[in-house]
């Protein structure tokens, strides 16, 4: 089986049906196992350059515009992929993991996309660590209340202009390192500031 | 663009505060923004029918789930791993099998593991003996639809139906 007739299957909508009765991340994954194309799909993914190509074409369908009105039709198997990914190519998967994470309309895929990224399988070696941030919130809220962790996701340009590599429009860059919004640097210099900050705006 | 994921949390705007009703527990829950297209619900319909073929279905939409269905109304998705705490905060105490009536509530278990959740519909009993022949479960299957099915008609991946439990206040 070619990776295409494997995606095929994936993307269908009756693959979706079979997992879709799932009540839960676990039982979706479990159901996917099952699947004679996911095994295939697994198989075939062992080699770097068949994942690449996967990768390519599920970021690419997670950019098609579909019906606004309904759930990507493909939700299912962007989730399967990720899962498959991490399974044989975790830099692959959280690459994927974080395109979903901006995704709209994914249900079960956006779920996958958070377990991969917060299931212990993002490595500081792998992902630089001021890319994301995991805050857990336990203890956040009232006394006994379930809240789930955060992930913080970063763009690229964001990481660049928080450390002062690149300068972002209205915004004022200081020679100490730190970035306020304009809102915040009226005309004259703050009570914070000192002589020595020297102001750049770029627009 | 940060993004926070939180969602079903709290600060999650769409999301219901929805409480269980001793202990006031959070639960959290999310609703979905869109519904599966149709040829996605037809085609789960036709699954749903591969596995239980006297199931009807009784509503084909994916806005909520098994624990949504029962516990808030079919307006919201709640996780399973949250049913051991609505059943006990919410009062229902396990009854016997035997002793199940219309409107109890059946958990299936895979592994020890809360997996499925639904009402019990009909106790079809026989004319001649009395006893109960078939038990027809009202459940959401995962995000396709609402059934009426046989008990055990479901899924491997549900286990089994393993605990009835009511809220009853006996006449």
């Amino acid at each position: 089986m070619s990776l295409y007739t494997a995606l095929q299957e994936v993307e269908s909508h009756d693959f979706a049906a079979r997992l879709g009765v799932a009540n839960n991340l676990e039982m979706l994954f479990a159901l996917a196992e099952q699947e004679q194309s996911v095994k295939e799909l697994l198989a075939l993914l062992q080699n770097g350059d068949e994942a690449n190509r996967l990768l390519s074409h599920v970021i690419s369908l997670l950019r098609e515009q579909e019906d606004v009105r309904y759930l990507n039709s493909r939700d299912v198997a962007v989730a399967v992929c990720i899962w498959a990914l991490g399974r044989t190519q975790p830099a692959l998967a959280r690459l994927l993991a974080s395109e979903v994470l901006s995704a709209p309309r994914v249900w079960w895929a956006r779920r996958a996309a958070i377990e991969s990224a917060g299931g212990g399988f993002i490595q500081p070696a792998v992902v630089a660590s001021s890319s994301y941030s995991v805050v857990s919130t336990e203890g956040w809220g009232d006394r006994g209340s379930q809240t789930k962790d955060v992930l913080i996701v970063q763009e690229p340009g964001t990481e660049l202009i928080r450390t002062g590599q690149v300068s972002s429009p209205n915004n004022f860059s200081t020679s100490t390192d730190s970035l306020r919004s304009l809102s915040e640097l009226p005309g004259e210099m703050t009570d914070g500031s000192s002589e020595s900050e020297t102001l750049t705006k770029v627009v | 663009m940060d993004m926070i994921i939180g969602r079903g949390s709290q600060r999650d705007p769409a999301a219901l505060n929805l409480y269980t009703t001793a202990n006031r527990t959070r639960i959290e829950n999310e609703r979905p923004d869109q519904e599966i297209c149709v040829e996605g619900l037809q085609a789960g319909h036709r699954h749903v029918l591969t596995v239980s073929p006297t199931a009807r279905c009784r509503s084909l939409t994916s806005m909520y789930n098994c624990v949504g269905m029962v516990f808030a109304s079919r307006r919201t998705s709640v996780a399973t791993e949250h049913l051991e705490v609505i059943l006990s905060d919410d009062g229902y105490r396990p009854v016997s099998q035997e002793k199940a009536m219309e409107g109890d509530v059946v958990v299936y278990r895979r592994n020890n593991v809360p997996q499925h959740v639904g009402i019990i519909y009909q106790l079809e009993k026989s004319l001649h003996s009395g006893q109960v022949i078939n038990t027809w479960v009202l459940s959401t299957w995962g995000h396709l639809g609402e059934y009426i099915h046989r008990i055990a008609e479901v899924p491997n991946a549900y286990g089994d139906a393993r605990e009835f439990w009511s809220e009853r206040r006996p006449a």
